[in-house]
């Protein structure tokens, strides 16, 4: 059987073959490759409007198979256009179309599996009216000018089994749509049917070359693209409601307008490679991309979206694959983004969300950034390295809402220092609104860099750093910190800062800062420095500050001087005033000061104005003999003002209670005016002497008065008060005790006055050796050696004695005073030029004298007992042998070394006597005394003459008449009344 | 002869008497203007055409510049110098009176308070 059906296998394979080559005979016998040319020649012209040439039609089977084919070498289109490159629309080297020859011997249907087209050059051409010379198919006679919508639906079945292009090279030149583009050895394949509004399919394509340009209507290039390399396939199944598919592009090189960088073309990756499933609805123009992958050069996103191009709107998730490294990445974009001389790099991840219109999406994405890196010497001469941030973005390209960046973290450092940031920016897209907290530790020496220059600042130290900031960019460039604000705190170490002439050290200080100010209205910022010791330094001023406590409302310094309201309050702290030193328990002020940097003292370069007020204070100075003792010290200070409130002080043996004010404080400093004061002085004891020593000289050139010293040969032990010049300062004092001139004196009430070199006593009233004393004075000190005065003095019921001590002058004037003794009133107005000593230069002295007294006693002696004895007293002594005086009332004159005194009444018991004469310095004398009483009722005359000491007494002619009675002349009086006058206008001007 | 002595003597007491000049002596203000230096002390004294003058002790440093003090002065009755201080602060109106009893071009005597004392002639 087996043979059998062997046998039947072998007759029927050979039949079939039989009949195979027989139709095949018959069809080359009948379709001759000439006659089938010619068929297609003439067919061509029923399907096509232009000229056409097939070089040679064969039949083919195996090139086409299972479908029979029908191969066209050399097939040209020729449609002339004018304006066309070429007359040639294209030329196929080969076509060859395969049909299915069941369908045909079936159903007489032509159905098209393969279209195999090779070796093409197409030369396309659209002139400036849209006459294309490709146009080259009849056109339908359908006049229904209203397009039906497309649909697969509308197709006929296909089953494309195979279309092919290869080595297709193609341009197009469109003189309407201002385009030209080229295709370059492009191989395409497409393999896909269509039943039933359903299309399956799959294109390849793979090419050398695209090249495409595009122009606007001015001739400007709009787009430039050439891609090199192109491999591009496309999977799709479904209908055109769900087109689910795969597209895959990769292109290895090329360029698009000027996307593209040099370095970008130059890179060894592909340019770009897209992975793309989808999920397309053709109709509603809406794509699903699913975990589609996007690389351009080695830089590669994941990307899911829902694309809908009708109206164009996009929803979509977009991942970094991997984290970017950024320095090469900012190689590859197209223009250069940093500045020259920045050095960017990091490693940078991004996930983003991203919907609504391409010109209004709106993004939200998350970036995190490692290993950073920052380097631009423009800004900052160092490095930030190891930056690393977490940021989330919202942004609106719309910017119909705000954008903003969430600063999750932010951290750099450099060598020295850190810093981290969070915080918010707001309104990215505009002018950024930044909400940021910013820590750190960093020296000083790395911030400098961005202290303005205009500043005068210099800093060196570490600083930790926790600020609060909140700000515009548009107020940092500009520098506006008026509106900006800022809390925080800044703790210093080591720090060394220099500010204009200002330079202050401390080991650790802590700075706290408030933007705007709340505590200082109208300052810019609040600033609070506490320290444990501050030292500071400035011109004439060094200072060691214990526990300073520091509050400072400041200004804008770069807009306008320094200013700023201070609070200060300082524990046990050591001041250095040029060469003298305080020390204090404890000092706190308030007020403000003002920078002027023209200013030249610390007074008119800091303009303070301040309220201090000090405790247990202490100052020393080369000036002050003694230390001083401020136990309080309360002032206001103003520019030229200074308001003593309360000052307590100890000066040696001294104590003080002041209040007052000086004023032209600076000026005086400055030898431009005058020191003005007018203080109150209240004090339980004052070393008046002392006081002096303190303030002789003040104002005076030292080496001038120790010239006049010399010139003068004033002994070294003579040290007159020389009357400080350039001030004009009354005290008014109350003075409880107090020792002037070897003197205790008490209850020392009254005005002085020191007005440039004139010292000025007005009605000083005093209690010195239970005696009352009134001083009127002016005083003046031209020349060490001659000092000039005049003065008023009264003393009410005085020891005669206890007055020759303390006024020895008069004894040399009125020296028949010493024989007196009991209680007299003596009032003395004169004046004088003084030696160093205080000794009256008596060729200038000058003055009156009025003594007064009641129950004297006259101590007896040769001269008195020889007057008596002329003028034949009887009985004129007491019965202790005294002689008394009932009363006495003496005027006398000085002038040119020659007392002069007026005639006066001497009663003794039931004696009269009137007595007047004159005596001179050198001791001689010339005395009348004429007994005007008596009981024996006559007239004695008795004339003293000579020497004082032993003058020649006899008797005389009797001058007066009778019943004379001398008057008071008044000289007295009127010199005081004189005096005062005088007194009142050095007061009110400047005398000299 | 003893009455002849006698009458002799009694002649020429009259003669004296009868010669006695008691004239006062008259000073004009231009023979006392000028400066003046007591003898035998260092004091100066200065008399100008404007009845203002000064007086200065050199030996206590004072001078014409820096006087000890200054004055007013006249002539009263032809030989009466009479001189009324005032001062440089206060104004200190001492008067007093001198007498002179000589006067020449370069020297003058003159009365003061307690003698009689002999001026040179600075200039």
């Amino acid at each position: 059987m087996k043979k059998g059906w062997k046998i039947v296998l072998i007759s029927v394979g050979s039949l079939l073959g039989l009949m195979v080559v027989t139709v095949a005979v018959a069809l080359w016998l009948v379709f001759t490759p000439s006659q089938l040319t010619k068929i297609v020649n003439r067919l061509a012209t029923n399907y096509v409007n232009c000229e056409t040439h097939f070089g040679k039609v064969n039949l083919t089977l195996f090139k086409t198979f299972p479908d029979a084919g029908l191969q066209i070498d050399d097939v040209y289109v020729v449609n002339p256009v004018e304006g066309a490159p070429s007359d040639t629309v294209a030329r196929i080297g080969n076509l060859t179309v395969g049909v299915d020859v069941k369908k045909y011997l079936k159903e007489k249907e032509v159905i098209v599996h393969q279209v195999l087209l090779d070796d093409v050059v197409a030369s396309l051409y659209i002139d400036s009216a849209g006459h294309s010379n490709f146009d080259i198919f009849p056109h339908s006679d359908d006049k229904d000018t209203v397009k039906k919508p497309f649909s697969l639906d509308s197709l006929p079945n296909m089953d494309l089994k195979k279309i092919k292009v290869s080595d297709l090279n193609a341009n197009l030149h469109n003189d309407q749509g201002h385009m030209d583009a080229t295709v370059d050895d492009l191989d395409l394949s497409v393999v896909g049917t269509l039943k039933e509004g359903r299309v399956a399919a799959k294109l390849n394509l793979d090419g050398d070359l695209v090249a495409l340009c595009t122009k606007d209507s001015i001739g400007a290039t709009t787009v430039d693209a050439l891609l090199e390399d192109i491999t591009l396939a496309l999977e799709a199944e479904g209908c055109p409601e769900e087109l689910l598919g795969d597209l895959s592009l990769k292109v290895k090189k090329g360029r698009f307008n000027n996307l593209v960088n040099e370095k970008l073309q130059a890179s060894k990756h592909d340019l770009l490679k897209l992975e793309m499933p989808f999920n397309a609805d053709l109709l509603n123009m809406q794509f699903l991309l699913d975990d589609s992958r996007l690389q351009i050069d080695d830089y590669a996103l994941g990307l899911k979206a829902d694309v809908r191009l009708d109206p164009m709107n996009i929803d979509a998730v977009v991942t970094t694959d991997g984290a970017w490294q950024v320095a090469p990445l900012l190689e590859l974009l197209p223009m250069q983004v940093l500045p020259k001389g920045m050095d960017v790099d990091g490693k940078v991840k991004l996930q983003a969300y991203a919907c609504g219109e391409p010109a209004a999406l709106k993004v939200n994405a998350n970036v995190g950034l490692a290993d950073g890196r920052f380097h631009y010497p423009q800004a900052l001469p160092y490095k930030v390295n190891r930056i690393c941030g977490d940021f989330d973005a919202s942004v609106d390209l719309s910017k119909k809402t705000p954008s903003n960046v969430k600063i999750k973290s932010l951290k750099a450092h450099t060598i020295n220092s850190n810093v981290s940031v969070n915080g918010q920016v707001d309104n990215l897209l505009g002018d950024m609104l930044i909400d940021a907290y910013v820590k750190g530790a960093l020296p000083l020496e790395d911030a400098q860099p961005m202290v303005p220059d205009s500043l005068k600042l210099t800093l060196s130290g570490a600083a930790d750093v926790d600020i609060h900031a909140h700000f515009k960019m548009s107020q940092l460039r500009a520098q506006d910190y008026e509106h900006m604000a800022a809390t925080g705190r800044l703790d210093f170490k080591g720090l060394d800062v220099v500010f204009d002439s200002i330079h202050a050290t401390a080991d650790a200080l802590a700075l706290n800062l408030q933007l705007p100010a709340k505590e200082h209205a109208g300052k810019l910022a609040d600033t609070r420095l506490t320290a444990g010791v501050l030292k500071l330094a400035m011109p004439g001023i060094e200072g060691t500050l214990d526990n300073p406590d520091i509050n400072l409302g400041v200004n804008n310094p770069l807009k306008e001087q320094l200013a700023a309201a201070v609070e200060l309050s300082l524990g046990k702290s050591s001041l250095n005033l040029d060469s003298s030193r305080v020390d204090l328990v404890a000092l706190s002020l308030d007020g403000s000061v003002r920078l002027d940097s023209n200013g030249t003292t610390i007074f008119n370069k800091y303009n303070p104005r301040l309220n201090v007020a000090v405790k247990d204070g202490m100052v020393a100075s080369p000036t002050l003999a003694e230390t001083a003792y401020l136990n309080k010290f309360d002032f206001r200070y103003s520019p030229e003002r200074c308001e003593v409130v309360d000052a307590d002080i100890m000066f040696a043996n001294s104590d003080f209670q002041l209040y007052g004010s000086l004023e032209n404080l600076e000026s005086w400093l400055e030898h431009k005016a005058m020191l003005v004061g007018d203080l109150n002085l209240t004090s339980n004891y004052t070393d008046v002497d002392q006081i002096l020593a303190l303030v002789s000289g003040m104002g005076s050139n030292a080496d001038t008065l120790e010239q006049m010293r010399r010139e003068d040969n004033v002994p070294q032990e003579a040290n007159p008060f020389i009357v400080p010049k350039d001030v004009d300062v009354t005290l008014h004092t109350h003075i409880k005790r107090s020792l002037a001139f070897g003197n205790d004196l008490g209850d020392l009430a009254g005005a002085v006055t020191v007005k440039d070199g004139i010292a000025v006593l007005d009605q000083i009233g005093f209690v010195c050796k239970a005696a009352t004393m009134q001083l009127t004075a002016i005083y003046k000190s031209p020349r060490p050696s001659h000092l000039f005065t005049a003065i008023d003095f009264h003393l009410l019921d005085i020891q005669i004695d206890e007055l020759l001590n303390m006024i020895p002058v008069v004894d040399t004037l009125v020296p028949m005073l010493a024989a007196f003794e009991g209680n007299a009133n003596f009032h003395l107005a004169a004046e004088t030029y003084l030696n160093a000593s205080y000794q009256p230069l008596m060729s200038s002295l000058k003055g009156a004298a009025a003594i007064s007294g009641t129950d004297l006693t006259v101590m007896d002696n040769n001269s008195i007992a020889q007057i008596a004895k002329l003028m034949q007293f009887k009985s004129w002594k007491d019965k202790d042998n005294k002689i008394k005086i009932d009363s006495l009332d003496v005027e006398l004159t000085c002038l040119n070394k020659v007392i002069e005194v007026y005639p006066f009444l001497l009663t003794l018991g039931k004696y009269q006597i009137c007595a007047s004469g004159m005596h001179s310095l050198d001791n001689q004398c010339g005395y009348h005394l004429e007994l005007l009483k008596n009981p024996l009722l006559a007239r004695v005359g008795v004339d003293v003459k000579g020497s004082l000491s032993n003058p020649k007494i006899s008797l005389g002619e009797v001058r007066y008449a009778d019943f004379f009675r001398p008057d008071k002349q008044g000289v007295v009086e009127k010199q005081t009344l004189e005096l005062k006058r005088q007194v009142k206008q050095a007061l009110e001007a400047k005398v000299r | 002869m003893k009455k002849g002595r006698v009458f002799v003597l009694l002649c020429a007491l009259f003669a004296m008497v009868a010669c006695d000049d008691d004239t006062p002596l008259q000073v004009s203000d231009s023979e006392l203007v000028g400066t003046w230096k007591k003898e035998y002390t260092e004091e100066y004294w200065s008399y100008h055409a404007d009845h203002t003058g000064a007086k200065w002790d050199a030996s206590e440093g004072f001078s014409e510049q820096s006087p000890s003090y200054s004055y007013t002065w006249n002539i009263m009755d032809g030989n009466r110098l009479k001189y009324t201080t005032m001062g440089d602060t206060i104004n200190v109106p001492i008067t007093r009176i001198y007498v002179i009893t000589k006067m020449s071009e370069n020297q003058m005597v003159r009365e003061e308070e307690l003698g009689t004392y002999t001026l040179y002639r600075i200039n």
